[in-house]
């Protein structure tokens, strides 16, 4: 796979086993511009600029978040998706008295996702939107070239390297 | 090439314009090598090819492309599987490379019981997007039907083929190692690919724990080394999408390109072949008739030899299509075989595992090939009681992303990091399986229904049978003693039950064979009855071993061009 990641996308692994709906395309613009600049903040908690290498935001995963959820799910799963963001924004008011997640401090942030995280269960929404981040990041050319390590045309193989622990993983 | 070139009308232009020394259907693995030898030979030759033109490196549109810059990162959309349920089942397609296969509603047919016909329609046709494995054919493949009773025998042997594999492998560019084994003899090879550190603790542990099995590496057609000009793999693994390096073998990086430069050669695209045109008279074939892709516009060639390489099933199509009074069943179907012995691999068995060692070895690039466990039932000292014949493994091993331990946070700074440093290593290994000839397994034509450029639907009607369903027992059985040996853990084996055509090998349906009677072809790839007309792709395989079988067709195609050359000079066609 291109990117790697055939058939491991909620929806995408329904579709491989022949059991997608009949449901129509998927409109355009699921997503507001709102939506995409909180995708890019929650995008940004679960992937942060760290000192090698650029975070979500600025990988802007939130652009490739939304292509995927119109392009790659079914209606049940854009509407979770979409329903998502506005609970998500609910649970952040409850937690931090009636703030909303683009007003709380960067720890307040890692505090209310990893919430979310651990919750059992899971809340379908953070699972897809945490799914679709690290989609997006590891295949963004920050995600790809920095957090990774990329070489576009390699010229050789070697088939034994030896490593130190820690090493990069080779994005495709 | 002239391939831009739109085909005149016959009124237009007159018979003469239309007439060529030879005419060649198909532009792919075997027709690109008829070009190629027939040009060469220096015969004027017409290549005609259903789909688009492909002019190597200029339309490969992905080739150089980073994950970001495709379009949905790479990934196939949901309309697009919703609007071809059969092609998507294949796990080779991709966004990156979806543009050398035909779509579903290209070219539509009838399944009596599910198959997946897998089709790439332009210049180059699948030898864009093959999967390079070129292991050879043995004894042990060409006798197994006559020693088993099976079908009919093969005309010819791995002596008549061997130099014809070396011949096509010295200009194809081959890597491999000569490793001896009597079931994949060895051939004229560039330098073999490596192994990575696990591929060599599996080779160890594979061999010693099981006598009579073996891994080795994929004899696969990319160049480890510059050849013949045509420049090297780049270990990029990017091969499907066409490679603008020449790193591995196409029509349209070797065959035609050396077929063009002879001058010899004509290429039309967008050109459908209708039926191939009897002279009941001569009793021989005057040319083919062909409908222009766009206009529906049909018109007619004409060559003193035809050679049928349109794709398995689309070369029997067009070859039951062909009807007269001579032949109103299809050219040369005198034995009522015309259609019949369908086969494709069985690509049923997949095991995936995990292995915890050699953390501290990795590899530099992106090697286009994997291992081979070859063929070790049914032969040497093995015999299995519930099945004929046997099957091979193809192993796939790679570590990817994936670092984090179980008490690592699950967002945040140390769950990027360590989430982007390279995790486990791990394994994958599918089955390669024969599938024995049966006579029901079948393409006909639709009494009722055409399709777009007036051709009679193909209806296909084939499955897996009793051998080929004990076979899949036994290599979910051994693929997981395998694994087992060589220490993996969370080994995940199963029958994936997919639907047969997937392996994308479809052969027979115009078998080779000793008697007219029983058989389409002769030894030569020849119709018994129309000497003038070869069918040298999948279409002609009696049996269909366990190799990926490219490089058998093209080893058969120069060899039947060089016939076929031979008989024209001798005034015999």
């Amino acid at each position: 796979m291109a990117a790697g990641f055939g058939g491991t996308i909620f929806g995408a692994r329904r579709m491989l086993a022949g059991m997608a709906n009949a449901a129509a395309t998927a409109p355009k613009g699921i997503l507001s511009g709102a939506d995409l600049v909180l995708l890019n903040e929650v995008g940004e908690t679960i992937l942060p600029a760290t000192t090698g290498s650029g975070g979500a935001r600025a990988a802007n995963v939130a652009e490739s978040m939304a292509d995927m959820v119109r392009s790659f799910y079914d209606e049940r799963e854009q509407a979770t998706f979409t329903a998502g963001l506005v609970k998500l924004q609910a649970a952040s008011r409850e937690r931090f008295s009636g703030r909303e997640y683009l007003g709380l401090s960067a720890a307040e942030r890692y505090d209310l996702l990893l919430g979310l995280d651990q919750a059992d269960p899971q809340p379908e929404y953070y699972r897809m939107i945490k799914q679709l981040a690290v989609l997006a990041y590891f295949t963004s050319e920050i995600g790809a070239t920095q957090a990774m390590a990329h070489v576009a045309v390699p010229g050789r193989f070697d088939g034994v390297v030896d490593i130190p622990p820690g090493t990069k993983a080779w994005s495709d | 090439m002239s391939e831009s070139q739109t085909p005149p009308g016959v009124a237009a232009r007159g018979r003469a314009s239309h007439t060529y020394d030879a005419i060649v259907i198909g532009s792919g693995m075997s027709g690109g090598w008829a070009a190629k030898e027939f040009c060469e030979k220096g015969l004027r030759t017409l290549v005609l090819e259903r789909g688009r033109g492909v002019e190597h490196i200029r339309d490969y549109p992905t080739a150089m492309a980073e994950s970001w810059e495709l379009p949905h990162r790479g990934e196939l959309t949901a309309e697009f599987r919703r609007e071809n349920p059969i092609l998507t089942q294949c796990d080779g397609v991709n966004g990156a490379n979806q543009h050398f296969f035909a779509k579903d509603g290209e070219h539509p047919f009838e399944q009596k019981k599910p198959f997946a016909w897998i089709k790439a329609y332009q210049v180059g046709g699948k030898s864009l997007v093959w999967g390079r494995w070129t292991q050879r054919w043995s004894d042990l493949d060409f006798e197994a039907n006559a020693r088993e009773g099976i079908a009919v025998d093969w005309p010819i042997r791995y002596a008549d083929l061997a130099p014809w594999y070396s011949y096509v492998e010295r200009f194809v560019g081959v890597s491999g190692n000569r490793d001896g084994l009597p079931q994949i003899p060895d051939g004229e090879y560039l330098p073999p690919m490596q192994f990575n550190v696990l591929d060599k603790h599996m080779k160890q542990s594979i061999e010693a724990r099981f006598p009579g099995r073996n891994l080795v590496i994929s004899r696969t057609a990319n160049l480890s080394k510059p050849f013949e000009g045509r420049g090297v793999c780049m270990y990029r693994d990017r091969c499907s999408r066409g490679c603008p390096f020449g790193g591995y073998f196409s029509s349209n990086s070797a065959t035609l390109p050396a077929a063009a430069a002879t001058g010899n050669l004509t290429l039309y695209p967008d050109a459908v072949v209708h039926s191939v045109i009897y002279d009941e008279g001569a009793r021989r074939a005057a040319g083919v008739r062909v409908i222009d892709a766009h206009t529906r516009e049909a018109t007619e060639f004409y060559a003193r030899v035809v050679f049928v390489n349109a794709g398995t099933i689309s070369s029997t199509l067009l070859l039951l299509n062909s009807t007269s009074s001579r032949f109103p069943n299809g050219l040369g179907n005198d034995s009522g075989q015309l259609g019949h012995n369908l086969m494709n691999h069985n690509y049923r068995v997949n095991l995936s595992a995990t292995h915890d060692g050699f953390r501290d070895k990795y590899y530099f690039g992106r090697r286009p090939t994997g291992t081979l466990i070859p063929r070790f039932r049914n032969m040497g000292g093995d015999r299995q009681a519930d099945f004929l014949r046997g099957y091979s493994f193809a192993v796939f091993t790679s570590r990817g992303r994936g670092g984090l331990g179980a008490g690592d946070p699950p967002i945040g700074a140390v769950f990027k990091e360590k989430g982007a440093e390279v995790g486990p290593w791990h394994m994958s290994m599918g089955s390669m399986a024969e599938q024995l000839p049966y006579y029901d397994n079948q393409v006909t034509l639709s009494r009722d229904r055409t399709d777009a450029w007036g051709m009679p639907l193909l209806v296909i009607d084939a499955d897996y049978k009793e051998n080929e369903d004990r076979m899949t027992r036994d290599m979910l059985a051994t693929s997981s003693e395998m694994a087992e040996a060589a220490g993996f853990r969370d080994i995940r084996c199963r029958d994936n039950h997919e639907t047969i055509g997937l392996s994308i090998h479809e052969m027979g349906t115009a078998r080779m064979g000793r008697d007219p009677r029983t058989s389409v072809l002769n030894a030569y790839n020849q119709v018994h009855a129309v000497k003038n007309v070869f069918v040298s792709d999948g279409a002609c395989m009696t049996s269909s071993g366990w190799q990926n079988p490219s490089i058998t067709y093209m080893a058969l195609t120069a060899r039947a061009a060089d016939h076929a050359v031979d008989e024209l000079k001798k005034n015999n066609l």
